[in-house]
């Protein structure tokens, strides 16, 4: 049945138990998982190894059937009406492997779209190339494009019947920097075009970069879902982050204890830190005159911010 | 229906350009195809004239052994293609595209399987015009019986082909399943079907196989033709034979393909 508004992807209770198999036991992989997800909205399902995000992307797409619950896709039960239901989906699941690498891009889009039951390919084949910009390699067997390409190529198969709903699984695995941002500015157009987005990465800047809402699911079961912008407003600490090239001595960290200071861990370039709470601004000044007395290199004192990856390392952390 | 010829089309497209983009490839199994055909010739000439007597399911002497050869061939990849298409499929990744599309996973190997079928026979019309102009073998070719009788036993072989290919969707290996089975048709194709227990006979009466090829024995050696055997109803019993074998096969590829979507075994290898 169709619902006169349905959510394009609407995920309620559901659980999905793998069969015990070869002497193991019975797997509980997803546990009871609702949410949905609106027109142009990029929704993140961001998970550790082995949280059950792949398999919730694969019982949205029909390829796994729930074990309880109900998916539906505008409002199409996939367990029930999967031809329907998926005629609305796009999903890029495993990139480049779902390509046929002997086939040219124009090929594999002119047998993509058949398969699909798109009308008129060729059209929709030309305004894809224009749009990804593959207009160059249209011609040139997949296997011998870049991975970058490939995984453009899969974007447009994916998009090839206009699809309301779009399933990203790692999406950007192995593309390198230039390649990740082009295929980054894809999919924010692809949401600015109505398509409801969902997304599983395990690169937290891309997640950040795209999202709109972040789901976090872990041990099966989902244990955050929020707004981007909520999520790291609740997670901000207020403060001042000091950067500095050396060690801060045991006892001037201990003098600075009283005031709430507390060690940062060493960043990508290798820098040591302080975190100062916010509030008392000559707290500040105590800290800057204690790090050049000690002679210590301060890099930079910025207000602090949290990030995606930071707010993902705290919530998977405190669960059991 | 127009969404299944288009499915057809592009499957047919796609066997198309992959045969002539390797050339070598072609080549290949063109003269592999040949070779075949001329070893099973020869070989079974040698038997004969060595003293032995042809072998009973050569009765018809050398243009039996040819359409032994051709008939064999086309039901062994008849039975194996769904298998292959799975397996080859699951690992380069291009199952699971499939799988996520709208049409039934069965409407999309059964096209599959039609487009190679195509290219097969036109592959083996080809060589069956080299094996004669070699051989020297001169036979009546009633081109729309043989089409017929050879699309009517692929469709049924196709039903066994479907249960295996469902088989390999759930266990991943049924290597030896399709072996055994193609090993079957092959010694079909050889065995004397008259000698054969009571128990097997009844079984090679219903295998659309062997009933093919009587059917073809008959149009080539005897110039019967389609209507005399509509008529006296050997044909459209081979047509119910093989709708059995296929409606049997569609019906347990869908059943293994939900059971494949439930335990998440769809597309590992």
């Amino acid at each position: 049945m169709t619902h006169p508004i349905a959510s394009p992807v609407l995920v309620e209770a559901v659980s999905k138990q793998y069969p015990p198999r070869a002497g193991r036991d019975p797997l509980l992989a997803v546990q009871g998982v609702s949410f949905q997800v609106a027109p142009g909205e990029v929704l993140a399902l961001l998970g550790p190894n082995g949280a059950g995000k792949t398999t919730t992307i694969k019982m949205i797409a029909g390829l796994l059937r729930p074990t309880a619950g109900r998916i539906t896709l505008s409002g199409v039960d996939v367990a029930s009406d999967r031809s329907r239901a998926v005629s609305t989906l796009g999903a890029v699941l495993e990139g480049n492997r779902n390509l046929h690498w002997k086939l040219t891009v124009r090929e594999n889009l002119a047998y993509f779209g058949a398969l699909k039951g798109v009308r008129d390919v060729r059209r929709r084949s030309d305004l894809l190339v224009d749009r990804l910009d593959l207009g160059s390699h249209v011609t040139k067997r997949v296997g011998e494009l870049s991975r970058g390409l490939q995984q453009r190529v899969a974007i447009a198969i994916a998009l090839l019947g206009e699809p309301r709903v779009l399933l990203l699984d790692e999406p950007t695995l192995g593309l390198d920097v230039l390649a990740g941002r082009q295929f980054q500015q894809s999919v924010k157009a692809i949401a600015r075009s109505g398509a409801a987005i969902i997304l599983t990465t395990h690169q937290m800047e891309v997640a950040q970069s795209l999202s709109d809402r972040v789901a976090i699911i872990a041990g099966g079961r989902l244990a955050t879902l929020d707004s981007l912008g909520q999520l790291l407003e609740a997670h901000r600490t207020p403060g001042y982050e000091i950067r500095i090239r050396g060690v801060v001595p045991a006892p001037l960290l201990e003098t600075l204890a009283g005031r709430g200071v507390t060690p940062l861990e060493a960043d990508e370039s290798g820098l040591t830190g302080l975190s100062v709470p916010e509030g008392h601004p000559e707290w500040l000044y105590e800290v800057l005159d204690g790090l050049r007395a000690e002679r210590l290199e301060l890099v930079r004192v910025q207000q602090q911010a949290v990030d995606l990856e930071e707010v993902y390392r705290r919530i998977v952390k405190e669960l059991p | 229906m127009s969404n299944l010829a288009t499915l057809f089309w592009a499957e047919l497209r796609r066997e198309w350009i992959l045969v002539f983009r390797y050339p070598l490839e072609l080549v290949s199994r063109l003269i592999w195809n040949l070779g075949f055909a001329l070893m099973i010739y020869y070989g079974f000439n040698a038997i004969g004239s060595g003293g032995g007597q042809a072998l009973p399911g050569f009765q018809d002497g050398q243009l039996g052994r040819l359409l032994g050869m051709l008939v064999t061939y086309i039901a062994m990849n008849g039975l194996n293609n769904a298998v292959e298409l799975i397996n080859q499929e699951t690992q380069t990744g291009t199952f699971e595209q499939a799988a996520l599309s709208p049409p039934p996973l069965w409407v999309i190997l059964v096209m599959r399987d039609l487009a190679s079928y195509v290219e097969m026979i036109l592959r083996f019309a080809l060589v069956l015009g080299i094996a004669t102009l070699l051989t020297g073998v001169r036979f009546h070719l009633d081109v729309p019986a043989l089409f017929v009788i050879l699309t009517l036993m692929y469709l049924g072989l196709e039903g066994i082909g479907l249960i295996l290919g469902g088989g390999a969707l759930l266990y991943k290996r049924v290597g030896t399943l399709t072996q055994f089975a193609a090993m079957l048709v092959f010694g079909l194709s050889i065995l004397p079907l008259e000698g054969l227990p009571t128990w097997m006979k009844g079984f090679v009466d219903v295998f659309p196989f062997t009933q093919a090829l009587v059917l073809l024995r008959r149009s080539a050696v005897s110039g019967e033709s389609l209507a005399a055997m509509a008529t006296q109803g050997t044909l459209p019993a081979l047509a119910l034979t093989s709708c059995i074998y296929l409606a049997i096969g569609l019906v347990l590829f869908a059943r293994m393909e939900r059971v494949a979507r439930e335990r998440g075994t769809l597309n590992q290898y």
